[in-house]
């Protein structure tokens, strides 16, 4: 029960075991973290883009991850979001409907009812459905295969200004005049969860959702000759309806 | 040895009379350290130190287990559950998704299991069992036991879509090392009881390190090991986010802190029109912040192993931790963030902390309830 005053001396085999697990420890963390995409950077091409990690990583964070790192939670490279200070502010709506179309309830992402922590859980949830990616269109004209329909692609369509609407198009109808954008399917299956769990919990037969966001505001625009409420303007982005019973 | 010739005693009678000189000269004298990597390696890892940061660690540590969870009570179901945000079904669809696609690394939970009383019984359960195993391991009970636990429950909790990658990501490293210290502590260097070997030394619980004497512990390989560990997996963290600083634009300008005191949807034209006439230094002060922060993540690594640079790293997880909680709302990271800087503290430098700000508390408490008990005592005998 009495502690002893001094350690005896570790004997070598235990000193070579703790020392090879903290050399393999740090390894997988050190490879997972070289691993990690940089940037963005200036390419030839002139568009910024991210770059992949080393090659000789590639192999090695692949088997460190799946076999070690993931266990253990510890897959974050530690390149964090919060260094990217430009990202958009995203808050999102949800206008719960009953079985006669009639409006229950509108709620709104973070909640300023709810406490910070929670407000907190909110916003990282409206974070998930901020970030679009871009739709390419197909080279050249494009025919289904026999017997085969044409592949379906989900873009964020103008139906006013500074208004967006989730469409779902056949893959050779995007359009090839202008910048298409459209959801992660991560963000889809964020939003489409959320209503179903909405709905549930407040007995609604349909839920709308729609994201509020806005860009980043630029520190330049303080050297602005006049700044107008016109300048930060608020995108209004509807993911649809989803109904309950399907 | 008995010393008989002249020269002999002379000799010996210098010898004793600067003896007392000699003495405060070797007492002064660093002792001898013997270098080479291997040496210095070994000492690092290796050197048995008394548990007191260890403890203080897993306090405060699972303090902030508790405030990362206990505000969330009101929607655990909503948050954990397989019927909350992010039900069964969009789990089986997102793990259809191809890697990367999903930018929370959910990974395995235990709050993934539905038994025949349905998911929901179960969140409850573990919630509460989960609040209860981080408050027993705060407190320092069977921490053998309830550090495996904590750990357990602090991987599970991270299974949700609303999970920071940023933030929540960093308490299972704080959580992984202390379950790895608990289980190790004690095993080499102290006679345990069974109940001890079992469940932990009693030693360390929160009543013990408060109002126990100073260096009572007995000096400890896994105590060392264990923050050793963390403290090199804190300098990773801090100097990766460096770099990854100076791969954004927004850095180098000295604008990155504008952007979390300029939330996009809070602004509106007449806050700007306020500050365009201080616009200059506004931005000077931000330029000069964000380039203070880069200097102190990227030379970390020096901050935190030299002893006479102690200030800056503790001043500077101080500053980071405010400015986490005040510029980005992070209730958790900034904490975070500061528990891992005071991680690089000695063992005296804990001891010293301890008998400054604690022990007086508890000792004031224990005189201003000793005359109490006395005056009670002496009302029971005279009635």
């Amino acid at each position: 029960m009495s502690a002893k005053r001094s350690a005896p001396p570790l004997p070598g085999v235990l000193i070579g075991a703790a020392s090879v697990f903290v050399g393999l420890h740090f390894l997988a963390i050190g490879v997972h973290v070289l691993a990690a995409p940089s940037g963005p950077w200036v390419t030839p091409m002139g568009v910024p883009s991210q770059a992949t990690g080393p090659k000789f990583t590639e192999k090695l964070d692949e088997a460190v991850t799946t076999a070690y790192l993931q266990p253990l939670h510890m897959t974050h490279n530690y390149h964090f979001n919060g260094n990217r200070g430009d990202t958009p502010g995203v808050a999102f709506e949800v206008r719960l409907k009953d079985a006669d179309g009639q409006l229950i309830k509108t709620l709104r992402f973070p909640s300023p009812q709810a406490n910070a922590w929670v407000r907190q859980r909110q916003a990282m949830l409206a974070q998930q459905l901020g970030d679009d990616e871009p739709v390419q269109p197909l080279p050249g004209e494009v025919i289904p295969a026999p017997g085969q329909k044409m592949k379906k692609k989900t873009i964020w369509e103008p139906v006013g200004p500074d208004d967006l609407e989730m469409r779902e198009i056949d893959e050779h109808l995007v359009p090839k005049n202008r910048q298409v954008f459209g959801p992660r399917p991560w963000s889809l299956i964020v939003a489409r969860s959320y209503a179903r769990y909405l709905c549930r919990e407040y007995g609604a037969a349909s839920a709308e959702l729609t994201r509020l966001s806005r860009q980043a505001v630029m520190p330049e625009i303080l050297f602005a000759p006049k700044i107008e409420d016109e300048e930060l303007k608020t995108l209004t982005t509807r993911f649809g309806e989803y109904r309950h019973e399907n | 040895m008995k010393t008989d010739s002249p020269r002999e005693k002379t000799e010996s009678a210098i010898t004793e009379l600067d003896r007392p000189r000699a003495r405060g000269i070797a007492a002064e004298a660093p002792p001898e350290v013997p270098t080479g990597w291997r040496n210095a390696w070994v000492r690092f890892w290796f050197t048995p130190t008394p548990p007191v940061g260890l403890h203080w660690m897993r306090v405060l540590a699972g303090l902030l287990f508790l405030s990362w969870l206990v505000p969330l009570a009101g929607e655990r179901t909503a948050l954990f559950g397989l019927h909350g945000w992010l039900d069964k079904t969009a789990h089986i669809e997102a793990s259809r998704l191809p890697p990367g696609a999903v930018p929370v690394p959910f990974g395995w939970s235990l709050l993934y299991v539905e038994p025949s009383g349905g998911n929901e019984t179960l969140v409850e359960a573990f919630w509460w069992g989960g609040i209860a195993v981080i408050a027993l391991f705060t407190l320092g009970v069977a921490t053998r036991i309830t550090g495996v636990l904590t750990w357990l429950v602090i991987v599970s909790f991270l299974a949700s879509p609303a999970s920071s990658p940023d933030t929540d990501y960093l308490l299972p490293i704080l959580a992984f090392y202390l379950m790895l210290g608990y289980l190790l502590l004690g095993f080499w260097n102290s006679r345990l009881s069974p109940v001890e070997r079992l469940l932990g030394l009693h030693r360390g619980s929160v009543f013990a390190l408060f109002t126990g004497r100073r260096g009572e512990a007995a000096p400890s390989y896994a105590a060392n090991f264990a923050i050793r560990l963390l403290q090199v997996h804190f300098a990773i963290i801090v100097v990766t986010s460096g770099l990854h600083k100076l791969q954004l634009g927004d850095w180098w300008r000295g604008a990155a802190y504008w952007y979390p005191l300029h939330p996009p949807l809070e602004m509106t034209a007449a806050k700007l029109r306020a500050e365009q006439g201080a616009a200059n230094f506004i931005l000077f002060c931000l330029s000069l912040g964000s380039y203070v922060a880069l200097a102190w993540q990227l030379t970390f690594p020096l901050l935190a192993f030299r002893r006479r640079l102690r200030s800056l790293l503790l001043i500077g997880g101080g500053l980071g931790c405010l400015g986490s909680i005040f510029m980005y709302g992070e209730l958790t990271f900034g904490p975070a963030y500061a528990i891992f800087c005071l991680s690089y503290l000695s063992a005296k430098e804990w001891e010293w902390l301890t008998d400054r700000l604690v022990r007086p508390l508890f000792s004031r408490a224990g005189t201003e309830a000793a005359p109490a008990m006395a005056r009670k005592s002496r009302v029971k005998a005279t009635t």
